[in-house]
């Protein structure tokens, strides 16, 4: 039996390799405390859910935001004006970068360049670390300006937007997006050019959204070409649950599968930006290995910041041709509304069901990682086979295993609105 | 100086947002970042100089743990408000459990989660930092402080007492049933208010500023004083300062031991109880009889009357509002009803009551309900009271403090037909007794009902 502990990650989780009798066995045990979100937003009103299950996840509370409220939108039959959707697409954007960065510089970097922390990284790299903390400084004051905060954003309303920021504001987070744009790319070539070990996952299926490359979409489209509207994301995603887990487990019909960078890199490539195109150039395609994930969100790093300045653009041009509402009318209706966008690590869905008082009487949540896990313990089990039979030593593969699933970016928060690696009969 | 950074149940949110202030403060000041997975620092230390916690606690390993820590910290930090509160993991309590089970599709997990509390409610906390997220130019000022008077020795505290005189302590006020708690007060005046509501001022405000408290004239005991005993005080209290004398652990005692006691329970404490835990009247017989008792009997009280003494009263507390305000009609007065003697206990809505028992014991409802509560409803045999045969002549009755004093002045200036009335001077009579639950109209409501309910099927004579 091995037990790997896994750190740098959102949350808390072991990674149980069970190997008797032949017979491997991988188990992904999410260990964060369940918190029933879920039954805790029934009953309450419809403008109280956002800001109940943005609380799901910090990281990505913007994504769980917008997610529930265009959810309940769609159940009231609501429509927002144009520079809404737009600016609900920058503050998308800029959570994004945020996550990805986080995950790729303050997680993963120590580890892939052989320091054993961050503080060992400030120790000898003080700069690097600097730039860092200074790149996450001003885009918080970019996300400031567009949602208010960023973490558990407050200018999101049902219907549109309590405050809308005013032509100075954008501009002055465009200049300062410029700013920060030269360290980013810096950032995401030294994960281009990182080699990760190589394996590949043979029986793999991967999910995204289409007609946008984030945010939003109405079709969930799938490595096998299957496209399902999103009313009916019930009838390919499964949901079951293991005593094991505090996560849930989504399947594409028994089929595990994958959501996040790495998919929508692979199905949605012609949408990338030009300066991420070209960066693409370089790599295999299609992304088949899970440590690719880290290169994909590199590329994503790049394509969201140009994709967010010309959204800004876009959203001055609009502002300056004419005065528009930043709120449309919400009328309470009895209905239904599911919600469906691409937050940092994946496709997320909210469904709601809201009586004719206004009152929610059905949630259900379903969070990028809880489509993951299938796909973690798959994986895992492929690069043991991998590398097992390779004579690796087991404190090497479980180095391997725990980067494999930091590779995913598990957010276990959401998942359980927690890693540790066990291997069991694995002889060292 | 070393810190850990623990995560319960919660977003991570607060230490995702705060993470690169945590880290330039730490270097500031010379700190240590030992302990906090999220960047790979995953190696726990056996002590920590400062703990910081962030999340709620959601399960009983996250208890043990977070007690563990606590011994191990010289310094605990709670952090954001699902730490400081519960936060949203909290908000469970207000959810229907059936909800709740149906989110991991009704199927047992291995965690098993309870209730979601402050993390007060386990450990002592030496600091918080409150906020969903908490905004970033004040965590970083109170953790530069907090951690800067940590590294000078010299740590922060906000409990300077400026006024040490404020510690003295306050007189109690004694007496045979009633008791006022004078460190308990907080001086809130609704027993004050109480009071004049029924025309007693037994109590109320004295002297100036700080040195204010609630009291008896001249702080004498209640019973010198003109307090009727009628206990609506201690139905107002919200802290419990102001309290009946308790005869509860005697009577556990007696039913430890081998003597046999019979129960007599008045109808208003038994649709009190039997509203209260929401079980049929039966229910509650039968687990007063699983509590010790050898029987239970329904108690009606044997009133008094002829031509000469017409005015009844229904305990004590009449008795004593007569005497002490209207002393020229006090040769009009009967004896009010007594207590079961000997080897019994009364359950009574009525303090007063407490006042005249002079051989057997007295609890008040609230005692009752005390004194079964640890039962199990659900295993009780349900068992009928005893009911008495025999019925008083019935009398015109007269309810509350504004009635009572109508009638009273009335006699005195003798424009009324004198004839036997019971007096209950409590508002609304034998329910809203000094005795019984403290007051929730939901709860009188159906006190109502059962009382109504009780009185057409039970004490019905053919």
């Amino acid at each position: 039996m091995m037990s790997v502990p896994v750190d740098r990650i959102v949350g808390h989780a072991i990674l149980d390799i069970d190997m008797k009798r032949g017979v491997l066995d991988a188990r992904f045990k999410v260990l964060n405390d369940p918190r029933f979100i879920e039954a805790i937003v029934l009953g309450k009103r419809y403008y109280e859910v956002p800001s109940i299950v943005s609380r799901i996840c910090g990281p990505c509370s913007i994504s769980h935001t917008i997610t529930s409220t265009m959810a309940i939108e769609k159940a009231f039959g609501v429509s927002v004006p144009e520079p809404v959707s737009i600016l609900r697409k920058i503050a998308v954007l800029g959570e994004v970068i945020e996550n990805h960065l986080l995950h790729l510089t303050l997680v993963c970097l120590p580890e892939y360049f052989g320091y054993a922390d961050l503080i060992e990284v400030a120790k000898y790299k003080p700069e690097f670390l600097k730039n860092i903390l200074l790149i996450r400084s001003q885009l918080s004051k970019i996300m400031e300006i567009v949602s208010g905060r960023l973490v558990h954003p407050n200018v999101l309303t049902i219907g549109g937007f309590s405050k809308i920021p005013g032509k100075a504001k954008l501009e002055e987070a465009r200049s300062m997006l410029r700013k920060i744009r030269g360290r980013l790319i810096e950032i995401a070539e030294i994960f281009l050019e990182t080699e990760f070990p190589e394996f590949e996952v043979i029986m793999e299926a991967y999910a995204s959204l289409r007609d946008d490359y984030l945010y939003i979409g109405d079709e969930i489209i799938t490595s096998d070409e299957r496209r399902v509207r999103s009313d009916d994301y019930r009838k390919v995603l499964i949901e079951d649950v293991q005593p094991y887990t505090t996560s849930k487990r989504v399947t594409l019909e028994g089929l595990p599968i994958y959501v996040g960078a790495r998919a929508r890199v692979n199905l949605k490539a012609d949408m990338l930006s030009d300066r991420a195109k070209s960066y693409l150039k370089v790599r295999r395609f299609p992304l088949r290995n899970p440590f690719d994930n880290l290169q994909a969100q590199a590329i994503e790093l790049i394509h969201c910041m140009d994709a967010m300045e010309a959204l800004i653009e876009e959203v001055l041009g609009i502002l300056e041709a004419k005065l528009t509402h930043r709120r449309s009318e919400v009328i309470v209706r009895e209905g239904a509304g599911v919600g469906v966008s691409e937050a940092p690590r994946g496709i997320l869905i909210h469904h709601y069901e809201v009586n004719r008082w206004g009152n929610i009487v059905y949630a259900n949540v379903i969070t990028p990682t809880t489509i993951n896990s299938r796909h973690v313990e798959v994986a895992a089990l492929e690069l043991i086979r991998h590398y097992f039979y390779e004579d690796t030593p087991a404190t090497e593969i479980e180095r391997y295993l725990r980067k494999l699933v930091q590779a995913y970016d598990p957010c276990l928060g959401c998942a359980t609105h927690s890693i540790k690696i066990n291997i069991r009969g694995l002889k060292a | 100086m070393r810190i850990g950074v623990y995560s319960f149940g919660g977003c991570e949110g607060c230490r995702y947002w705060l993470m690169d202030s945590m880290l330039r403060i730490c270097e500031e000041l010379g700190a240590e970042i030992v302990y906090e997975p999220l960047i790979g620092l995953s190696k726990e230390d056996l002590e920590y100089d400062v703990v910081i916690i962030e999340g709620a606690i959601c399960d009983e390993e996250d208890s043990e743990k977070l007690r563990s820590l606590r011994s191990r910290a010289k310094y605990l930090i709670a952090l954001g408000s699902c730490a400081f509160l519960g936060g949203v993991p909290g908000n469970k309590r207000f959810t229907d459990p059936r909800d709740v089970e149906m989110v991991y599709l009704g199927k047992p997990l291995q965690k098993k989660p309870i209730d979601v509390k402050p993390i007060t409610a386990y450990v002592q906390v030496d600091y918080w930092i409150r906020g969903c997220p908490p905004n970033r130019e004040n965590f970083e000022k109170l953790f530069r402080a907090i951690l800067s008077g940590i590294a000078s020795g010299r740590p922060f505290k906000l409990r300077e007492r400026r006024l040490e005189f404020c510690r003295e302590e306050f007189a109690s006020i004694e007496g045979s049933v009633l008791k006022l708690d004078g460190d308990k007060c907080i001086l809130c005046g609704r027993c004050v208010g109480a009071c004049d509501r029924m025309g007693v001022y037994a109590i109320d405000y004295a002297y100036r500023s700080i040195s204010t408290v609630v009291t008896t004239p001249f702080s004498i005991p209640f019973d010198e004083s003109t307090c009727v005993l009628c206990g609506q005080c201690t139905l107002v209290c919200p802290v419990g300062a102001i309290h009946e004398r308790s005869d509860l652990e005697k009577v556990q005692r007696i039913l430890s031991g081998p003597m046999a006691l019979r129960a007599y329970i008045e109808p208003e404490s038994l649709a009190a109880m039997s509203s209260y835990f929401n079980r049929e009247v039966e229910v509650i017989i039968g687990a007063l009889i699983a509590r010790g008792f050898e029987s239970v009997a329904v108690y009606l009280p044997e009133y008094h009357a002829d031509a000469k003494r017409p005015l009844i009263p229904a305990s004590e507390t009449e008795r004593r509002f007569v005497n002490i305000f209207y002393p020229q009609l006090a040769e009009l007065l009967s004896e009010p009803p007594t207590p079961p003697g000997r080897s019994s206990v009364m359950i009574t809505p009525c303090l007063a009551k407490k006042a005249q028992a002079r051989e057997g014991l007295v609890l008040t409802t609230r005692e009752a309900i005390k004194l079964i509560s640890s039962i199990d409803l659900d295993e009780v045999e349900e068992t009928l009271p005893i009911i008495p045969s025999r019925r008083n002549a019935i009398f015109r009755e007269v309810h509350g403090p504004d009635n009572v004093t109508r009638l009273l002045e009335e006699y005195t200036k003798g424009v009324r037909v004198k004839e036997p009335t019971i007096l209950k001077i409590c508002p609304g009579g034998c329910l809203r007794g000094g005795g019984q639950p403290y007051y929730n109209e939901d709860l009188y409501r159906r006190m109502n009902e059962v009382l109504a309910r009780i009185s057409s099927t039970l004490l019905v004579i053919d």
